[in-house]
């Protein structure tokens, strides 16, 4: 009797033993699998996030030169007469219509969060790849998520741009 | 314990002869006679964003500050516009304190254009007025009567007139400071000035 108890008690150890060493094994696997996925992803993200970091970078140096007199440059705008860029709806809705802004300027009443503005803004003789980084800055920047605007976006945007 | 009592009397005898500075009287100083002659701002008359028609005397009993922009400039005039909005919302209120933003370009910016300009800009009392001449008249004044002082420092794009310079005038149109409009430390001395000024005003108790 005391015997089958102790026999018991080393298979239930035994087992123990056994699944543990079970569990050890397919959690390392899996560990294993998952974060060779996420390395993946995480060389792909790293990336992109170099190429954001550098478009920011060079967009807020475009920003301050070309549009940070009548924006201003912590992006809220001045008063109802030049509209804000951080938090606003009418650049966040249509980055390819705001691409289009960039380059050609606009003469037309527009409406922004609400308010409307009528001042003429000026187009820019700048590149596409420099109103990718300055779009991407003003997407970014502040309280604006936008994530990464490319060069690839803008030929495209560029091409479809209203009269 | 000596040094102790002297150090604040040092502080405060520096801080006395620092305020009782007044402040200085630019431009060509004529003395004839018994008599000094300063440069002043000459007889103006030109309409405001509400039309009506503002000349030397109705600066009479203020101080004020003067520049020179128009609406449509992407440059600088926006930046010195949001430097004057924070002269304009210090002084708000104050009837002896005025500003005097002259257009150069008043094809374009017509009276309407400016009212709509000062109302989009946050402006709607009478303390910040719009002025509408025509262009040689504006000119004729900013180069004789207001920019002759800064003549000499000016390589700014569009000339002196559009070097972004705010100019503050006393109640007699004498020029008493020159700040540069774009730069907000420069706004800030133009404010503590305005302060000073005033106070030349203000009955000795």
């Amino acid at each position: 009797m005391l015997q089958s108890l102790k026999f018991d008690g080393f298979m239930m150890i035994k087992n123990t033993l056994f699944i543990l060493i079970f569990v050890i094994l397919i959690s390392a696997c899996g560990g294993g699998s998952n974060s060779e996925n996420a390395s993946k992803s995480s060389s792909l993200n790293a990336r992109d996030e170099i190429r954001l970091k550098q478009y920011q970078v060079e967009g807020a140096k475009l920003y301050t030169a070309y549009c940070a007199n009548c924006h201003q440059q912590d992006g809220k705008g001045l008063a109802s007469l030049y509209p804000p860029l951080d938090g606003s709806d009418y650049l966040l809705e249509n980055l390819p219509r705001a691409a289009c802004i960039i380059k050609h300027g606009q003469m037309k009443e527009i409406v922004v969060n609400g308010q409307t503005y009528n001042q003429m803004m000026p187009g820019n003789a700048i590149t596409n790849l420099e109103i990718a980084e300055v779009l991407t800055f003003i997407t970014n920047a502040w309280g604006n998520e936008a994530g990464l605007t490319s060069v690839k976006d803008v030929d495209k945007w560029l091409n479809e741009c209203e009269e | 314990m000596k040094k102790l009592i002297l150090l604040p009397l040092i502080i405060w005898a520096c801080s006395q002869t620092k305020t009782s500075n007044e402040l200085p009287i630019y431009g060509n100083t004529i003395y004839e006679d018994n008599d000094t002659i300063y440069h002043t701002i000459q007889k103006f008359e030109l309409m405001d964003q509400d039309s009506l028609v503002i000349t030397n005397e109705s600066m009479a009993s203020k101080i004020y500050v003067a520049d020179f922009f128009f609406t449509s400039c992407p440059t600088i005039c926006p930046t010195m516009k949001a430097q004057m909005l924070r002269v304009y919302q210090n002084f708000e209120g104050n009837e002896e304190v005025s500003i005097l933003s002259h257009t150069i370009d008043p094809v374009y910016d017509t009276i309407p254009l400016l009212n709509d300009y000062a109302n989009r800009l946050g402006v709607n009392s009478d303390q910040w007025k719009f002025l509408w001449g025509d262009q040689d008249t504006i000119y004729d004044l900013a180069e004789t009567s207001y920019m002759s002082i800064a003549d000499e420092d000016s390589g700014a794009p569009g000339g002196f007139v559009h070097s972004g310079a705010f100019l503050l005038v006393d109640k007699k149109g004498r020029i008493r400071g020159v700040y540069d409009g774009t730069q907000a430390d420069q706004v800030d001395i133009l404010m503590k000035d305005m302060e000073k000024l005033l106070k030349e005003y203000a009955p000795k108790s």
